[in-house]
């Protein structure tokens, strides 16, 4: 049973505050996972939850206990650290039985532990080697291995997998997920990585500049992201976002920029009240890249949500083919767009320059570099933010 | 750390084992307190004052010790000595340390052995350096003159140490040298060994021959090396004792301050005196070190 | 730099050869001359080889009985002794104080580093006389153990920097590794700093053990007899006797450097480590 809460958290050094007022809830064997670009103070939080770093002010509370005063030996968690700090003088064995021996567990138990978890990591003909003779994936389970033979309350993962190559790292998000499914053990779980956020949090937490933007299922995170920094941040390729400006017509709510006008579908609208209040004005308007279609492959009889582009990039990748068009509008030049899809932004495109939309279409279109061609954007697929705020319209 | 990360949180709670490190440094400050600063105040404050067992009491004298220094013929005789001990010792041990560093600088079969050669005088004690090179310099045996008479450069034997005072210093530093270099060819080498190798290719692709490459890459980004080699050399050169003792014991022609202040504290007890030379020793190592590190050192950060 | 060409090849090789012989000629030149006779040492031109050959010299020297044979060997057991004990205490002080610097914050911290690296810059005049002066009023003159706090006290300042950048240079995620599994400072010095930092202790210890059994104006001062005299000062008084011929002065000289000698030759890597990484200011 550990239930982990951060309570008005914060961490600063001199005038620099890194963790602003930090309030979160673990439940009790649920995999949460920190989210957030470089220097967001996600691995701050984390360390200051296994006691590695001071808390500045609030309280860091384990199983109902304030444990912010406690050293990290006596709050029964266990760490694995970005890269993997294994003890460079002791063999595989010894690394995994470290923390049981210094418990002073009796031998055969230590003994039992141990291979069990080698056993379940696969690292039996392992034991004896020095980890200097592994390779960065061996050593990563033998970092899991000594975490895991301690049954710790609390299971703390700091960029376990950043250090892996692509294929290894899939395939060992799969063991931490199964792990920590049979284990049941409370796990908090940082990353930059917002696919492994999505993928492997029961729940994620996004976070920017020390402060918490948005918890909640990573399902919640990506159709209901709660500003424009989470819905940038999460999801790839990135959301397209561009400046545009309501009205109301007969049919409906419109949203123009650009030389494009498209519809939104009423139902939206209708859930969203308070675009009401920006008729007439400019909002930012998203759409995801998925929810992009060439208008020639879909039903062509809603021609109020198409708009005309020219394609700057085509990329094939199989299943899909992502296409980049021009769509002559501005895209606002928000901090947090910025932030967000430079860092996140998994197809590795730096920053999105203006006036780029990227649309992923099926393998079927026909859609040519230098041409131009019709795109749909699904009218109730549409989102909604305050264009000085960044946040999202809802209600 | 990691490059990209702020530094975050690495500060550990300091809660209980508040204690800790001061236990673990209270053996060090005894001993430095006891042995390294106490001594060192004594010696400054005692400068001042007429210590001699020959002449007691011990009573205040103010500068008496050191004009008594300044007129003592030997004395200063023995700071030109080092004057010249300073210079031939930096100077060489400097130069050589930068040749053996350059050639050590690449990687290669041999240097692990050449390397492990290099050290060697570094490791072997003086005084057993200065026996085997007396006997080298010896006038009728040595090896020195019978190398030199058979290529022709001398006629008859030369007595190397103890006629010509200059010659003497030299030859004397020479075995200092001997035993110096290795300590300065090995700061100078860490210091070559830290200039990233993309600044030679760089300067490769722009044209640079060897010789320009040396002189606009290697020699500025080396000096913070060649400064602590210097100082070091510095020190131990201005220090030179046990070669002088062993090679010319006493004699004025090529007595060193060190020397000189063993001679005067303890031949004629005259520990004040030997103090008031102690501390202006010290003062000048101290200035010629800043001056040094003024002139050769400049800070490099890549 | 890259020398590929013929004529690189050769200068290289060259230098190379001209650095050997600077090293090693003087030793090569001692063992020539004690293996072989007075007469053979004597002879002009000098010969290159020892001729005739023998090994005299070292068998008077082995026999104990011979009494220049007695003065080698006691100040060869007492240069080791206090060299070797003195290391002892130096690295066990210097390596907690090291791990202090490195790992721990408190107050004054700086002051007590700065004022211990200060005291590598105060040349040996700063503190002989008064050390002697302090020995001689507690009676530790020409005892092992005065002359073993004397070199700890001279030998500390270098260890503990060449070792305070050596932990420093080990990521402290090992260290946070073992707080979290369960260890308090003490534990994760013990079980973790010390052993992965063994290259540097090892180092350290080298270099203070070779730096003691060189060491000669302090003993010289402090040693007055054969009690406690080491070689070095045993070594100086034979050479300016003019007593012992130089065959054999010859070959006290290289058994004299025989110990630091292999010593600096096997552990040769640990020796350039160290220094090295205390080149680092």
């Amino acid at each position: 049973m550990a239930e982990i809460r951060y309570e008005h958290v914060s961490k600063s050094f001199d005038s620099n505050t890194v963790v602003d007022d930090l309030d979160l809830r673990i439940a009790d064997g649920e995999l949460m996972v920190l989210v957030g670009p470089s220097g967001c103070g996600k691995t701050t939080a984390l360390r200051m939850l296994a006691g590695l770093a001071d808390v500045s002010s609030g309280r860091i509370v384990i199983d109902d206990q304030v444990v912010n005063d406690l050293e990290p030996r006596d709050r029964d968690v266990a760490m694995v650290f970005q890269n993997y700090a294994l003890y460079p003088h002791l063999s595989v064995y010894q690394n995994v039985a470290f923390g049981l021996r210094l418990h002073h567990e009796p031998k055969d138990e230590i003994d039992r532990r141990v291979r069990e978890a080698a056993r379940a990591l696969q690292l039996e003909e392992l034991l004896q080697r020095k980890p200097k003779q592994l390779s960065g994936g061996q050593r990563q389970r033998v970092a899991m291995g000594r975490a895991i033979v301690r049954q710790p309350k609390v299971f703390l993962m700091d960029e376990p997998l950043s250090n892996l190559d692509a294929k290894l790292r899939v395939h060992m998000r799969a063991q931490i997920a199964r792990l920590q499914r049979d284990l049941k053990v409370t796990m908090l779980y940082v990353t930059h990585d917002q696919v492994e956020a999505m993928t492997l949090g029961h729940r994620v937490a996004v976070m920017r500049l020390g402060v918490l933007q948005q918890v909640a299922p990573p399902q919640e995170l990506y159709g209901r992201p709660v500003n424009l920094f989470v819905a940038s941040f999460i999801g790839s390729p990135a959301m397209n976002v561009v400046e545009a400006e309501l009205h109301r017509e007969s049919d409906g709510l419109r949203a123009r920029f650009g030389p494009h006008d498209i519809r939104i579908d009423s139902r939206l609208a209708a859930s969203r009240p308070t675009l009401e209040g920006y008729d007439g004005r400019r909002v930012v308007l998203g759409v995801r890249p998925p929810n992009i279609e060439d208008a020639a492959l879909v039903d062509p009889g809603d021609t109020d949500s198409t708009i005309d582009a020219t394609v700057e990039l085509r990329e094939d990748l199989g299943a899909e083919v992502d296409v980049h068009v021009g769509i002559d509008a501005p895209v606002p030049a928000l901090e947090a767009v910025i932030e967000a899809t430079e860092s996140a932004d998994a197809t590795g495109v730096a920053g999105r320059p203006e006036g780029i939309f990227v649309a992923r279409l099926g393998p079927g279109t026909e859609a040519r570099e230098g041409r131009h061609v019709k795109l749909w954007l699904d009218p109730r697929a549409l989102h909604f933010f305050d264009p000085d705020s960044g946040a999202a319209l809802y209600d | 750390m990691s490059g990209e990360r702020t530094p975050t949180g690495r500060k550990r709670p300091r809660k209980r084992g508040r204690f800790l490190p001061y236990i673990l440094l209270s053996p060090l400050v005894l001993f430095i307190g006891a042995l390294a600063l106490y001594p060192t105040i004594l010696t400054t404050v005692q400068a001042f004052f007429t210590v001699n067992p020959m002449d007691p009491p011990t009573r205040f004298s103010g500068l008496a010790n050191f004009r008594a220094l300044f007129h003592n013929s030997f004395v200063r005789q023995s700071a030109a000595n080092t004057a010249l001990y300073i210079v031939v010792g930096v100077g060489l041990s400097t130069l050589f340390g930068l040749g053996i560093a350059l050639v050590l600088q690449r990687r290669s079969r041999w240097r692990g052995v050449v390397l492990a050669l290099v050290v060697l005088p570094w490791a072997l004690p003086a005084v057993v350096e200065s026996v085997i090179w007396g006997w080298i310099y010896d006038p009728t045996f040595g090896v020195l003159n019978s190398v030199l008479k058979s290529l022709g450069l001398i006629n008859s034997d030369h007595v190397w140490i103890g006629i010509g005072r200059i010659v003497s210093i030299v030859l004397i530093e020479l075995v200092q040298v001997w035993q110096i270099t290795p300590l300065a060819a090995l700061l100078i080498l860490a210091a070559l060994q830290s200039i990233p190798q993309e600044l030679y290719e760089a300067a490769r692709v722009d044209g640079a021959g060897r010789w320009e490459m040396f002189r606009r890459v290697t020699l500025p980004l080396v000096r913070p090396g060649l400064a602590v080699a210097m100082v070091e050399s510095l020190i131990l050169s201005l220090n030179v004792f046990d070669q002088v003792y062993v090679l010319n014991g006493f004699a004025p022609g090529g007595a060193s301050i060190m020397l000189q202040t063993y001679q005067i504290s303890f031949n004629n007890l005259n520990f004040g005196q030997g103090y008031a030379l102690s501390l202006l020793a010290t003062f000048a190592t101290m200035l010629l070190s800043l001056l040094i590190l003024a002139v050769v050192y400049r800070r490099v950060e890549f | 730099m890259r020398g590929h060409s013929g004529a690189r090849r050769v200068s290289r090789a060259l230098l190379i050869t001209l650095i050997l012989v600077w090293s090693a000629f003087p030793i090569y030149w001692a063992l020539n001359t004690s293996f072989t006779t007075l007469n053979g040492a004597q002879s002009v031109p000098a010969h290159f080889m020892p001729s005739p050959f023998t090994a005299q010299n070292y068998k008077t020297l082995l026999n104990s009985s011979g009494g220049v044979g007695n003065q080698f060997w006691r100040s060869f057991l007492n240069a080791t002794i206090e060299s070797g004990l003195a290391t002892v205490l130096t690295v066990v002080i210097a390596l907690f104080a090291a791990y202090a610097f490195a790992r721990l914050e408190f107050r004054g911290k700086r002051i007590i580093l700065v004022a211990v690296l200060a005291t590598l810059l105060l040349p040996v005049y700063a503190t002989l006389i008064p050390l002697y002066r302090i020995m001689s009023s507690v009676h530790l003159v020409n005892t092992y153990p005065g002359i073993i706090l004397v070199y700890t006290s001279g030998f500390l300042p270098l260890a503990i920097w060449i070792m305070y950048n050596y932990f420093a240079s080990v990521p402290r995620e090992l260290e946070e590794a073992a707080f979290v599994d369960g260890a308090t400072p003490v534990v994760a010095l013990w079980r973790v700093m010390i052993p992965v930092s063994l290259p540097g202790i090892a180092a350290t210890a080298i270099i203070v053990f070779l730096m003691g059994w060189a060491q000669f104006i302090f003993p010289l001062v402090l040693s007055s007899d054969l009690t406690t005299q080491p070689v070095t000062v045993v070594v100086a008084a034979l050479y300016g006797q003019r007593i012992v011929p130089f065959t054999l002065l010859n070959a006290i000289g290289v058994l004299a450097a025989a110990l630091p000698g292999v010593i600096a030759l096997v552990l040769n890597r640990y020796i350039v480590q160290g220094v090295m990484a205390g080149s680092i200011k």
